[in-house]
């Protein structure tokens, strides 16, 4: 497993733990306004782990947490509290963001590819990682968009613009480019928040079918969807996780009331 | 009830924002329109004018004569490297010993060529004389062609209102028939025009009688056109011919032996401009003889001449030219060092400012760039007269040349190419951004292969309206560009960055408040106005296209 420390600092001792993150207390805010507050959890490696809540309460931002998106923003700082990632505490100055966020993924809300070729698009990652074999990288790309159930129906048009694809498709795009990176983690934030019942079907069955190799993190905004594809559920209520567990209990015997009033569309 | 007010009401302040917004892009299609149509009404008289100057040119014999003045310059041109190459050589030999043997054997071996230029001198003279003759002849006919002109005009006009013919008898066959015409007839014809009460006509008879004193010089125009090309074959050709063998000889079995380096590269270059100069002889032969006074110019040359023409030469003594490459090279050449300069610069800091920038250095640097588009244009032309083109001299010969104005312009077109690919550049969506760097890819390879690509034809409009701003740009070139009207010389590699010219905006705010209003110099004006306004339009149109493709995307 390579490492995303930057080579010069040799602190890496395998972590065997089930976990893939761990977040410790962790407090963060856009300016002065703290939108998470002392958050503890665990990812665990090979599941799927959906975080659901109302609009606002910080899902969004614990997901960018996780890939260090978040210092993009001038504004945004951790309070305190730290995120682990295989063992790493990924805050520390000798973490390179770049290498970090080659091994987890993420996929937006909104369905962003580049206004460039389909092909283009899955190979960017290759690309900017410098590999130069043509064959390789048509390998991956195939490999690729096979994995994200996408090949069967763009194999005839790698040269079209992306922009040509129906948003389900868009989207399956955007998971492939991520795949083709071979992250270990995809954090994926309202996947299908903008699909049609069906792309969202076939975005869910990809889901599950991917969870073999890859840990990944859900937000989403559909309770039946969270409970359809993942193994555990974590609900955040204004910034604070309220609860988190396997999916079954949360959705038949959650504990808190905050949570149960939420599953039963109280607020939210 | 108060549902269906309320819409009524809404649909009325819809159609009166319609008109509003209508109203205002009908006023300036109107507008332009306007100034297209304005423009050329002014302008495209040019050609019909510019046609009847050059048929006059050519009647009178003034074509001829500019023939033999192009033919005798470019002997001159090669008389003068000559007598330089001796000079150069002279002067050598002064800073030597006087009676070292080199010295001396080289003073023989360039006798012949000293004797040559002498020789050559004295029939130099000959013929500048024989051409000013052939030039104050050419003046004498243009100036009765005119008068002839005026005075069919004038029967014209007679006819036209039916005045009685009494003292203004004579008819449209004779005035082309005559040869002369006397004082004392001009000034009965004015009267004649002064008692029908055409003042105007009257005055402008009476004025030829002020230029010409008393009386009028008998012209005996056709004849003279004929002396004039015979007295080419009789007189000019012979000596022409005489010269050219000599040139020949001495340039073909002559091979004098220099004592500077410089030298002998000189006289290289004096074979070469001679061998050119032989070849354009045997041209220059067969049109003299195809001269033809009475034959008109073809309507295309009034044209070619504008748009072809490689002098733009006013109130001449001769012969006016107006063509527009000079002005048309030179606002391209200052127009291409701006961007040269302005482009990386703009775009340089464009994506500086959009990508990379924090918050504070963004409010440092954008105010300042902005503020460069609020200096005015003169207090520009000044910086650059008295403070870079001292800079400047340390490349150039002179301080005002296309690089001085085009660093000034440089400077203006910056602000313009910089906010519109700054705007370009954040139009990409922050969720493309985000989706390269969540890849892995760092801030400059998200700028290289997502931003700019995504930002291209926004950036590509930014440069063209940065060159529409450049070409249009009166003051500074006015002030920096040197104003020298001549092409510039491409073939002198990177020193041509360095020339004075004259530019398209330069001329017309130069030369539009001293021209006779609907003279052929006006005209030509508002021609090289339309030339202006029709590369910016094109460059406007072309950069719209672009962003409204980017739109579509
Ligand atoms: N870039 C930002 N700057 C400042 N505040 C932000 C920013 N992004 C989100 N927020 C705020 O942080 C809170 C949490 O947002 P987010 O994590 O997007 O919530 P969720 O994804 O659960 O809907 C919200 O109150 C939102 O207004
Ligand atoms: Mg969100």
């Amino acid at each position: 497993m390579t490492s995303f420390t930057k080579p010069t600092v040799k602190k890496n001792k395998p972590s065997k733990s089930l976990n893939a993150i761990e977040v410790n207390d962790l407090s963060f805010a856009y300016g002065k306004n703290e939108v998470l507050n002392s958050i503890s959890l665990e990812i665990l490696r090979n599941k799927v782990t959906s975080f659901i809540g109302p609009s606002g309460c910080g899902k969004s931002t614990l997901l960018r947490c996780f890939n260090r998106m978040n210092e993009l923003l001038e504004n945004a700082r951790i309070i305190k509290g730290s995120v682990v990632v295989e063992g790493h505490d990924i805050y520390e100055k000798t973490v390179d963001p770049i290498e970090l966020r080659k091994r987890i993924g993420m996929v937006f809300q909104n369905s962003n590819p580049f206004p460039k070729t389909i092909y283009q698009n899955v190979a960017y990652g290759l690309k900017i990682q410098g590999v130069k074999s043509k064959r390789k990288i048509d390998e991956i790309v195939e490999n690729s968009l096979i994995q994200a159930a996408l090949w069967d129906e763009v194999k005839d048009r790698l040269n079209a613009n992306a922009y040509e694809l129906s948003g389900g498709q868009q989207q399956r795009l955007c998971i492939a480019r991520t795949l083709a990176v071979e992250p270990e983690i995809i954090l994926m934030d309202e996947p299908c928040s903008s699909l049609d019942p069906v792309a969202t079907a076939r975005v869910e069955e990809l889901i599950l079918s991917l969870k073999e190799q890859y840990t990944i993190v859900v937000v989403t905004h559909n309770m039946q969807q969270a409970g359809r594809i993942s193994d555990l559920t974590a609900f955040f209520y204004l910034g604070k996780l309220i609860e988190f567990d396997e999916t079954k209990k949360i959705f038949i015997n959650p504990k808190m009331k905050q949570t149960e009033d939420y599953i039963c569309g109280k607020f939210g | 009830m108060f549902s269906s007010k309320k819409s009524f009401s809404s649909k009325r302040k819809e159609t009166w924002i319609k008109t509003i917004f209508g109203s205002s892009a009908v006023t300036s299609i109107i507008i332009l329109s306007l100034i297209i149509a304005f423009l050329f009404k002014e302008g495209i008289g040019f050609f019909g004018q510019n046609k009847s100057e050059l048929d006059l040119f050519r009647k009178s014999g003034m074509e001829f004569s500019s023939l033999i003045t192009g033919q005798h310059d470019s002997q001159t041109l090669i008389y003068r490297y000559l007598e330089n190459i001796l000079a150069n050589e002279s002067k050598y030999a002064e800073s030597m010993e006087p009676d070292s043997s080199e010295i001396i054997s080289a003073q023989d071996r360039n006798k012949k060529l000293l004797e040559f230029s002498r020789n050559f001198q004295d029939i130099k003279e000959i013929l500048l004389e024989y051409e000013k003759d052939i030039v104050e002849m050419a003046a004498e006919t243009k100036q009765f062609i005119l008068i002839q002109n005026l005075i069919k005009e004038l029967r014209l006009i007679a006819r036209k209102h039916k005045l009685t013919e009494e003292d203004f008898s004579i008819s449209m066959d004779e005035i082309d028939k005559r040869k002369k015409f006397s004082s004392r007839e001009i000034e009965k014809w004015s009267n004649y025009f002064f008692r029908q009460g055409f003042e105007d006509e009257a005055k402008s008879l009476s004025a030829l009688l002020i230029n010409y004193d008393t009386s009028l010089a008998p012209f005996y125009y056709y004849d003279r056109t004929t002396e004039i090309v015979e007295s080419y074959s009789i007189t000019y050709q012979p000596l022409i011919r005489k010269q050219n063998q000599e040139f020949e000889e001495i340039f073909k079995n002559f091979n004098p032996k220099f004592s500077l380096k410089k030298s002998v590269e000189d006289f290289r270059k004096v074979k070469i401009a001679f061998v050119e100069y032989l070849n354009t002889t045997e041209l220059f032969d067969k049109k003299i003889k195809e001269w033809n006074p009475e034959k008109p110019y073809p309507l295309a040359d009034a044209f070619s001449s504008f748009f072809l023409g490689r002098d733009w030469i006013t109130n001449s003594a001769r012969q006016d030219w107006y063509g527009v490459l000079p002005l048309l090279s030179g606002s391209l050449l200052i127009t291409l060092i701006a961007l040269l300069l302005a482009v990386p610069f703009g775009l340089g800091s464009a994506i500086y400012v959009s990508q990379v920038a924090n918050t504070k250095e963004k409010s440092l640097i954008k105010p300042a760039i902005e503020l460069i588009a609020s200096i005015p244009s003169i207090l520009i032309g000044f910086f650059g007269i008295s403070m870079l083109g001292g800079w400047i001299t340390v490349f150039a010969d002179e301080r005002l040349n296309s690089l001085t104005a085009g660093c000034l312009l440089a400077l203006m077109a910056v602000p313009t190419i910089f906010s519109l690919a700054e705007d370009a550049l954040n139009n990409v969506s922050l969720r493309l951004r985000e989706a390269s760097f969540a890849l892995g890819a760092t801030k400059l390879q998200t700028c290289l292969r997502v931003v700019i690509p995504s930002a291209l034809s926004g950036m590509i409009s930014a440069v063209l309206l940065g060159f529409g701003r450049v070409i249009g740009e009166t003051m500074v070139v006015l002030l920096c560009a040197g104003n020298r009207i001549a092409i510039p010389d491409f073939t002198e590699g990177f020193s041509v960055l360095a020339e004075p010219v004259h530019t398209m905006t330069g001329i017309i705010a130069q030369e539009m408040g001293e021209v006779e209003y609907e003279s052929i110099h006006y005209r030509a004006l508002f021609m090289v106005g339309i030339v202006l306004f029709l590369i910016t339009l094109g460059i406007n149109f072309f950069a719209q296209n672009l962003t409204h493709k980017i739109q579509n995307k």
